[in-house]
């Protein structure tokens, strides 16, 4: 116990607080790389992680109840897509594609071969307080392994696997992480998938940041015209 | 100050091993007696037994390039390189499966040949809680099983496995190959389950 507790505060000097890695496992065709935009999103969760995934469903449902929503099953047709400000309310395998899509959508992944995406969760983890503050640091996880699949045939593409780590220490660190964390990693999580479906690299992760702003402006301004010319 | 902070990047260093990627083997030499005792010890689950005496002699020929590195994925242990001969995991149990207990050469007359032509592992090791890291490996196996028909031809049907076990490999990702290993038996002998049943089928043709 004392050498994993040694171990672990060790380890948290050597790995950077917001530690991410995507591991491609059977390489995507390259015709599609960057050619492809998610048509649907499967997500299962582990037996191994069922147990606690029950009760951050529980706490959404809770949410959603406050919210005088009405409650989502796995099986619930929606009529409208959810708004994000909806996320936090809903099941984890109804909102995490939700994400996914909105994801690779901003990534510019809108046209070419249309994939589905099958996940399996591995393990979504959150940080313990009371040890990220008094111990060691301590950190959220979501891990999961992306099967991309041709929609019309169900034939294997594809397949990565994502781990986000995101550690915390001490009060700061705590009061600095906030709430929405099972978003949040399911937005780091979509965006190392884009990264892989994007073929992206380092420098072309900068463009794309920058052309995702000038669109959001562009989208801004035409909404204030908008609203200028109906007054 | 200077010498605490090298010290504790030292210590840092040796804690993530090194964080080298040091090459590993996975060891199918080990006797039946320590393979029960490690697989009690690190796979979650039951070990499942070697397969059953049959009634056919048999061949095995295996594509070099089934003799892989496993891949490791996600952040703990993924700077471990483990080779995986898996050619070595499955002749002992193809030999516990032939009539005789020794495997005859491949095209020799009324010889069944399990030809082994892709192999993969993957394996991911993550964090449940704090302190409860489980690992869990994926095996993949694809082949073929040759047999001679009724009509003298030869015929050739595929066989597959895919095996995926959940265990844990101890501190600094010490049991790492073995628990691959352990998990790439399972594989073989869901492989050789596949084979079996195909030939049954064969063997007692529906009307």
């Amino acid at each position: 116990m004392l050498k994993t507790i040694v171990a672990l505060a060790l380890a948290a000097i050597a790995l950077p607080a917001d530690a991410k890695q995507r591991r491609v496992v059977e390489p995507l065709p390259a015709a599609i790389v960057n050619n492809n935009h998610v048509v649907a999103v499967e997500v299962s969760i582990s037996p191994l992680a069922q147990e606690k995934f029950a009760k951050f469903e529980a706490k959404a449902a809770e949410k959603r109840a406050e919210a005088r929503l009405q409650p989502v099953a796995l099986d619930t047709q929606f009529a409208a897509r959810p708004g994000e400000d909806e996320y936090a309310t809903l099941p984890f395998q109804k909102m995490f594609p939700l994400v996914m899509e909105d994801v690779t959508r901003e990534w510019g992944l809108k046209g070419g071969q249309p994939i589905k995406l099958v996940v399996t969760i591995d393990t979504l983890k959150t940080a313990n307080a009371a040890m990220a503050i008094l111990l060691a640091p301590s950190a959220d996880q979501l891990a999961g392994i992306v099967e991309v699949v041709d929609p019309a045939t169900n034939a294997s593409l594809g397949s990565f696997y994502v781990d986000v780590i995101n550690s915390h220490s001490g009060w700061g660190g705590m009061l600095m992480r906030g709430g929405g964390v099972r978003e949040k990693l399911a937005e780091e999580f979509s965006l190392e998938s884009a990264r892989i479906l994007a073929g992206s690299t380092k420098k072309d992760l900068k463009a794309r940041q920058k052309q995702r702003e000038k669109e959001a402006k562009e989208r801004a301004a035409a909404e204030g015209a908008a609203t200028t010319g109906t007054r | 100050m200077t010498g605490r902070v090298l010290a504790r990047a030292a210590l840092a260093a040796l804690a993530l091993g090194c964080g080298v990627a040091e090459a590993r083997t996975v060891d199918y030499q080990i006797d039946a007696a320590t393979l029960e005792k490690v697989a009690k010890d690190q796979l979650d689950g039951p070990m499942s037994p070697a397969p059953a005496r049959g009634d056919m002699d048999l061949a095995f020929v295996a594509d070099p390039a089934t003799d892989h590195v496993a891949i490791s994925a996600g952040m703990g242990c993924s700077a471990w390189k483990i080779e995986n001969p898996v050619g070595q995991m499955l002749k002992p149990l193809l030999t516990a499966w032939d009539r005789d207990g020794a495997l005859s050469d491949a095209g020799t007359a009324g010889v069944v040949t399990l030809r082994l032509n892709r192999a993969s592992s993957l394996n991911r090791c993550v964090q449940l809680e704090e302190f409860d890291e489980t690992c869990i490996a994926r095996v993949r196996l694809a082949g073929t099983i040759a047999y001679v028909g009724e009509d003298g031809a030869t015929r050739e049907l595929p066989v597959a496995a895919n095996i995926e076990r959940s265990g844990s490999i101890g501190a600094f990702c010490s049991n790492l190959a073995r628990f691959i290993g352990i998990v790439s038996r399972e594989a073989g002998i869901a492989l050789i389950d596949d084979a079996r049943t195909k030939l049954a089928s064969l063997e007692n043709p529906q009307k």
